[in-house]
């Protein structure tokens, strides 16, 4: 996880740089705004990675001499085919939709997203 | 050569030489579509990674066709001066839309397709880290390109205010019909999709690859998509903000891009290409990683300054999110030396690739089949397009042909026949990976020239035009100079493109009439989606060979030879034997409690040598 750290604290040393000197040249806030903000991006996700490798031994993947005898058992849980997803998807789309068509579009929406989400997490409980 | 003591390996009866893959892989690749859908309730509900990334290649494909059939008529709409086959606001909607689904809802999503099907086959993993997401993002997609399509059902029709909706003209005034509301809708749905897939690309890469897959060991085409998923993340939530102020401005009479009311329509345009120039290589990243596979494995060499190629395509990721203000050089808001500068510097990583590609290929033993030609194809196509990009940094140039149809010939050779060409080396090269068939070589070489005679013939002459001064997004032009012409000839060139498609049409057609004969590794091939048979079983492997360097599909079938593969290979595979067998147990995947017993999950209830029962493994998360 180490290389991944340094590879997300790259992201966020890069847009640091350019972020000043887009500013340094008067360059429009907004501009400013967006790479300051790629600077946040890239430096939560650094923040979580050095973290990890902080508190964690490395992994066996970052093992250049891993084979795949050293990772027995099992890695996850896969779910099974489930019509949750485009249900979830058709109610997203009707949310945003309604805001184009009417009101009454969004609150089916709301309706579906909010079920579809009880009964994936009633799924996740199983 | 050298060649040292063959190694033990399953099976008793291999000849002393290289190895076969598919002596190693469960299954003889005649089992079917292992793991996919057969029911439509199958393919509406499934969350496999496979199953999705065909279906994302489908969608994109069908959605690539319709937006050629609307090139069609804008074609036929120029291929005279005076000539009338639409009305002008017609045409506006139909190049409007034309760019919104090859932009949005083509070139983005293959390459989701791409890394949905690939990349967890290439990293060894069992799945995308969020399956039921990755569901989630296709259908979001899905209703999204839908939703931007039924704008032709609406009144005053979809909208036609061009691919990037400037305001005002894109603003409740500007464009008053519901279409343009429904284009708004499509995009934030499909930028949404865009997001959540690149979320489960970056967990993916980061938690669940297979022992030995470290990050430097991953291929080309992996790190691409890596890389692209940030861009995705960086880029996308932006233009989704934008479009959300757009429409809040259209139904709640906000004034963000209002200037009237002291908002500023040049805050969109800084907007949306912050999104829209990282966009560019959103596109085209995950196609330079196919390409580079297919340069190594038909040159049958390496590829050539691997962790180069990985730093460059790094900087193209970095220097991509800090030249947006090129596209708005005429707007004489943005700092012009800056952009120009960083704009100019983005050629040096895209050059460092270029001499990788070339380096691959120079002193191979280079074969041309279907996969080799399209990525040479590719190659030509993008130098020619990149050469006019580097034009077009200088903004003295730009002054002079922005919004001209040499800005449409240059983007539609880096985004359009870029695409296409390394979107067919993948399809042909994977193609017997996806369906243990192969695709016909006699069509595809037809196929080839058809493409690339097509597609110069339509897109070269562009430059000319614009160069002379025609305007884009016009649907009539006045008979002066050559205009008449090259019009003619990109017109016609537009047929040849049409009629490219027919031999890939018949050759597929013919394809799933024909026995299913390709085994795992077809190609003699690197990278890990060729250890495992073809089509890939459900959750990808039953075994896989030691990882030592970026290439283990190649280290093993040269096992036998030591000095050939990567340095000390055989003694990984050796150190396999100090354990009680040769087989290991690999990425279990455990059934959902609810799921019935299938073939695939059938090992683990019977462990082969070497694999203890599932109940005595220890619980690992990835």
């Amino acid at each position: 996880m180490r290389l991944e750290a340094i590879l997300w604290t790259g992201v966020g040393a890069y847009f640091v740089t350019i972020g000043l000197i887009y500013a340094a040249v008067g360059g429009d806030t907004a501009g400013i705004v967006l790479l300051f903000a790629a600077v946040g991006l890239g430096g939560l996700i650094a923040g979580w990675t050095w973290e990890w490798t902080r508190h964690h031994a490395p992994r066996i993947v970052d093992r250049a001499d891993a084979d795949a005898s050293d990772e027995t058992g099992i890695v996850g849980v896969y779910p099974i085919a489930s019509l949750r997803p485009i249900a979830l998807a058709l109610g997203t789309s009707a949310l945003v939709l309604g805001i184009a068509i009417g009101s009454w579009l969004s609150m089916i929406g709301l309706a579906v997203i909010a079920s579809q989400v009880l009964l994936l997490v009633r799924d996740t409980d199983t | 050569m050298t060649t040292t003591e063959r190694r033990p390996a399953p099976g008793d009866d291999h000849e002393y030489g290289l190895l076969d893959i598919d002596d190693f892989v469960q299954g003889d690749g005649s089992a079917g579509h292992a793991g996919l859908p057969r029911t439509i309730i199958g393919w509406l509900s499934t969350t496999d990674h496979k199953a999705l990334g065909i279906a994302y290649i489908i969608a994109s494909m069908t959605f690539l066709l319709i937006g050629g059939a609307l090139a069609g008529i804008m074609r036929a709409e120029l291929a005279e001066p005076g000539l009338q086959v639409v009305s002008a606001e017609t045409y506006n909607s139909i190049f409007t839309i034309h760019g919104s689904l090859m932009v949005y809802l083509f070139a983005v999503p293959f390459g989701f397709g791409l890394a949905n099907y690939l990349m967890p086959l290439q990293i060894g993993a069992p799945d995308l880290a969020f399956p039921r997401l990755n569901a989630f993002s296709y259908w979001l997609y899905v209703i999204g390109g839908t939703i931007m399509l039924l704008g032709f059902l609406a009144d005053g029709g979809p909208a036609d205010f061009g691919w990037f909706a400037y305001p005002p003209l894109s603003g409740a005034a500007g464009s008053p019909g519901l279409g343009a509301d429904l284009w708004i809708v499509a995009i934030l749905l499909t930028g949404t999709s865009g997001t959540l897939t690149a979320v489960n690309v970056i967990a993916t890469v980061t938690m669940m690859r297979t022992p030995g897959m470290t990050l430097f060991r991953m291929p080309i085409l992996t790190w691409n998509l890596l890389v692209t998923a940030f861009m995705v993340l960086l880029a996308f939530p932006v233009l989704s903000g934008a479009l959300l102020m757009l429409l809040a401005d259209r139904q709640f009479g906000t004034h963000f891009f209002d200037p009237v009311n002291g908002g500023s329509p040049i805050l969109f345009q800084h907007l949306f290409w912050f999104f829209g120039h990282p966009e560019v290589y959103i596109v085209a990243l995950p196609f330079f990683g196919v390409v580079t596979e297919v340069f190594s494995v038909f040159s049958r060499r390496p590829t050539f300054g691997y962790k180069g190629l990985v730093l460059a395509t790094l900087t193209i990721g970095a220097l991509s999110t800090s030249v947006w203000a090129h596209h708005m050089f005429v707007t004489g808001e943005v700092v012009l030396p800056f952009f120009a500068l960083t704009s100019a510097l983005i050629a040096v990583p895209t050059g460092v690739k270029i001499f990788n590609w070339i380096g691959t290929m120079w002193g191979g033993s280079i074969s041309f089949e279907a996969p080799m030609k399209f990525a040479i194809g590719f190659l030509v196509t993008f130098v020619g397009g990149g050469i006019t990009g580097i034009m077009l940094a200088s903004p003295t140039i730009d002054f002079h042909l922005s919004d001209s149809y040499f800005v449409v010939a240059h983007f539609h050779y880096v985004m359009g026949g870029t695409v296409v060409f390394a979107m067919f080396a993948a399809i042909y090269f994977w193609w017997p990976k996806v369906t243990g068939r192969f695709l016909s070589e006699r069509l595809a070489t037809i196929h080839f020239w058809l493409l690339m005679v097509g597609f110069n013939m339509t897109f070269f002459f562009m430059h000319f035009l614009g160069r002379d001064g025609m305007a884009r997004r016009t649907a009539d032009y006045p008979d002066i100079g050559d205009f008449h012409l090259w019009n003619l000839i990109a017109s016609l060139g537009y047929v040849v493109l049409v009629l490219s498609f027919i031999p890939f049409g018949i050759s597929v057609v013919q394809s799933f009439r024909r026995p299913m004969t390709a085994g795992a590794d077809p190609w003699h091939a690197n990278t890990l989606e060729w250890a495992t048979t073809s089509p890939p079983a459900e959750h990808n492997f039953s075994w896989l060979p030691p990882i030592r360097s970026e290439r283990p599909v190649f280290d093993f079938r040269w096992l036998n030879y030591e000095d050939v593969g990567t340095a000390g290979y055989s003694d990984a595979w050796l150190a396999r034997q100090d354990h009680d067998g040769q087989w290991f147990p690999l990425h279990q995947w455990s059934r959902h409690p609810d799921e019935e017993p299938t073939a695939a999950s059938g090992p683990q209830e019977q462990p082969g040598p070497g694999q203890r029962p599932r109940d005595e493994t220890p619980e690992q998360s990835p």
